[in-house]
């Protein structure tokens, strides 16, 4: 955990990476401290004002701080993303290792149920989902995690055969250690790396799904603010005051590049994509 | 050859047939159906025993689906009870315009991606990489549909030059059309553009060190020659699949950009149908999309291994 990131502030663009995610991160944190109103707070008299040194974003047609909202939302955007990729993680690493390690039938099963959850398109995957378990904070979660797990299953299944093949797994075999504690005891741990790399991908789509879900009404319901739901309103109210698009996306964006950067510098130390192509037969 | 094709058809069939099974089951797991909607907020029982008779909801689950699927085999995907049009019919109405959207956006995220990625592989280190490179991984990080709306914001309110959105067709509107076409196809080719972009610098790069690149400079051969004859033959296949993959994408994953700029597509179809609960048409649009990402990605694997023996042996054996 101290090297990778000791190696993320020694790399140009991780760093910056660090930077933003931990700002966003204490933004999130400190929201009742940092927000100068509360996110549901209703000012009379001052629906859809344009920037002003009370209300630096404008407000709302419910007259509401936009400012304030958008510090709020960034807890919704980032603890749905993080609990996205951990149950989507955790889904997709069961069903990779039972392949992997079972092969045969289930294998196949498993396999193919992760070609199918790919076939669709993420954010109507998502959007179906929501429709049958209601919108919510959870929901959304679990939706955007079913739409992820193939991505973790497959890497999972292709590290598992690949490092079915090294002695260490013979050695444990020839000890008489069953499938199952080869696979979470030998396997799982030496794996690591490559997952890592996968979930911190994950974690910006996670974050981008959220964003879009809650855009078209199926995320977290008002009046909790989420960044996606304050877009489609400032959409609604574009003519009126022009502002309200601006901050919410720029916060959603600060994000985003955040974890992307992140992504990407642990992406060249270790390289997901190279362990599939090397075990995939 | 013929073996691997089968092979793949096969596997995209169960693919297939997996998916309209969850499709069918989920559809029913939606709380509130057909007979609710259309009942309305206090029905008699005879209403709803009708309503149920009417649309079969009365059979066992398994008959129920035979009967859909066999319809959906030959093109029928049933009849929305809201709106009372098939819903083959509502998807041909929109796939045009959607057709349309991500084609354009394909044609932009392909010259900018091979526009930027090229420029960037041959100034490679100077200042224009580094800058090029940079504008990449922001524009990755961008979501696409905030990119549309501020783009509305200058475009539409503030400079009143183009449309905020809404698409009427050519029919009626002629070529000004295309006023509606450029910020929903900007917006939705920018993720790919980049993804182009960096692909497409990678392959320069890579190919620039092959033996044969070296040979040919050595030959005499030129820059833009060498360009064109030897390194985009062979940096074209990957970007060709992205490509293939991205417009696949598009074709069901504009829902954003559509919802954005009220553009009348399958996407928008869709989330229209979630909303309104109209089960019959959420489960043909998505089998519909489902099917046609298989389909491209099944021409994908097979030209791979049209071109390429290695795949065809190592899928034939594997999987």
């Amino acid at each position: 955990m101290r090297e990778t990131l000791a190696y993320l502030w020694h790399h140009r663009t991780g760093r910056i990476g660090v930077c933003l995610v931990s700002f966003m991160v204490l933004v999130a944190i400190f929201a009742p401290v940092i927000a100068p109103y509360g996110p549901n707070e209703q000012i009379r008299g001052a629906e859809l004002m344009g920037m002003s040194w009370e209300h630096p974003f404008g407000t709302d047609f419910l007259g509401r701080d936009i400012l304030s909202r958008t510090i709020f939302a960034s807890r919704i955007s980032l603890t749905a993303g993080a609990l996205a990729v951990v149950l989507g993680a955790v889904l997709g690493i069961a069903m990779g290792l039972s392949a992997g390690s079972l092969g045969g039938w289930t294998e196949t099963v498993m396999m193919r149920a992760s070609d199918s959850i790919m076939a669709f398109p993420a954010i109507l995957l998502g959007a179906a989902v929501v429709a049958i378990l209601g919108p919510g904070f959870v929901q959304v979660a679990i939706a955007i995690a079913i739409a992820q797990s193939p991505l973790f299953a497959r890497l999972t299944r292709a590290i598992a055969l690949s490092e079915a093949r090294l002695e260490y797994v013979e050695a444990a075999e020839s000890m008489g250690a069953t499938k199952l504690r080869i696979m979470l005891f030998h396997i799982l741990p030496n794996s690591a790396g490559p997952l890592i790399v996968q979930a911190s991908l994950s974690v910006g789509i996670a974050i981008l799904l959220e964003s879009g879900l809650s855009f078209l009404g199926l995320g977290v319901q008002p009046p909790t603010p989420s960044w996606g739901q304050m877009l489609a309103d400032a959409l609604r109210f574009i003519d009126f005051i022009p502002s309200y698009a601006i901050f919410p996306g720029i916060a959603l964006t600060i994000v985003l590049v955040g974890v992307n950067f992140i992504a990407d510098a642990l992406r060249d130390k270790i390289d997901p994509q190279s362990v599939t192509k090397g075990g995939s037969n | 050859m013929l073996r691997y094709v089968l092979r793949r058809i096969g596997q995209a069939a169960v693919v297939i047939f997996i998916v309209s099974v969850v499709v069918f089951m989920m559809v029913h797991m939606v709380p509130g159906n057909v007979v609710t909607v259309l009942a309305g907020t206090d029905p008699t029982p005879e209403v709803v025993e009708a309503l149920t008779k009417r649309f079969g909801l009365d059979q066992p689950l398994p008959v129920q689906y035979a009967k859909w699927a066999a319809g959906a085999i030959q093109g029928d995907l049933g009849t929305s009870p809201i709106s009372g049009r098939k819903v083959s019919e509502l998807i041909a109405s929109r796939m045009g315009n959607t057709l349309l959207l991500a084609g354009a956006a394909i044609v932009l995220a392909a010259v900018f991606g091979i526009v930027v990625g090229v420029v960037a592989a041959l100034r490679r280190g100077g200042w224009i990489d580094t800058a090029l490179t940079g504008l990449n991984a922001t524009i990755l990080s961008i979501p696409n549909f905030w990119f549309g709306i501020i783009m509305i914001l200058v475009f539409s309110v503030w400079l009143r030059l183009l449309p905020s959105g809404g698409f009427r067709g050519f029919e009626r509107e002629g070529l000004s059309a295309l006023r509606y076409l450029v910020m929903p196809a900007i917006a939705l080719s920018m993720d790919s553009g980049a993804m182009i972009a960096r692909l497409v610098r990678a392959s320069v790069l890579d190919e620039l060190s092959r033996d044969y690149v070296t040979v040919a400079r050595a030959k005499g051969v030129r820059g833009a020659w060498l360009m064109r004859k030897h390194i985009a033959r062979n940096a074209a296949i990957p970007v060709l699949t992205v490509l293939g993959l991205r417009f696949g994408q598009m074709l069901g994953g504009a829902v954003l950009i559509e919802s954005v700029f009220n553009w009348p597509g399958l996407g928008r179809l869709t989330v229209e149908a979630i909303e309104t609960r109209d089960v019959v048409v959420v489960q043909g649009a998505l089998l519909y999309f489902v099917a046609v990402y298989m389909l491209i990605n099944l021409l994908i694997d097979i030209s791979y291994g049209w071109f390429n023996p290695r795949v065809r042996a190592s899928v034939g054996g594997g999987e």
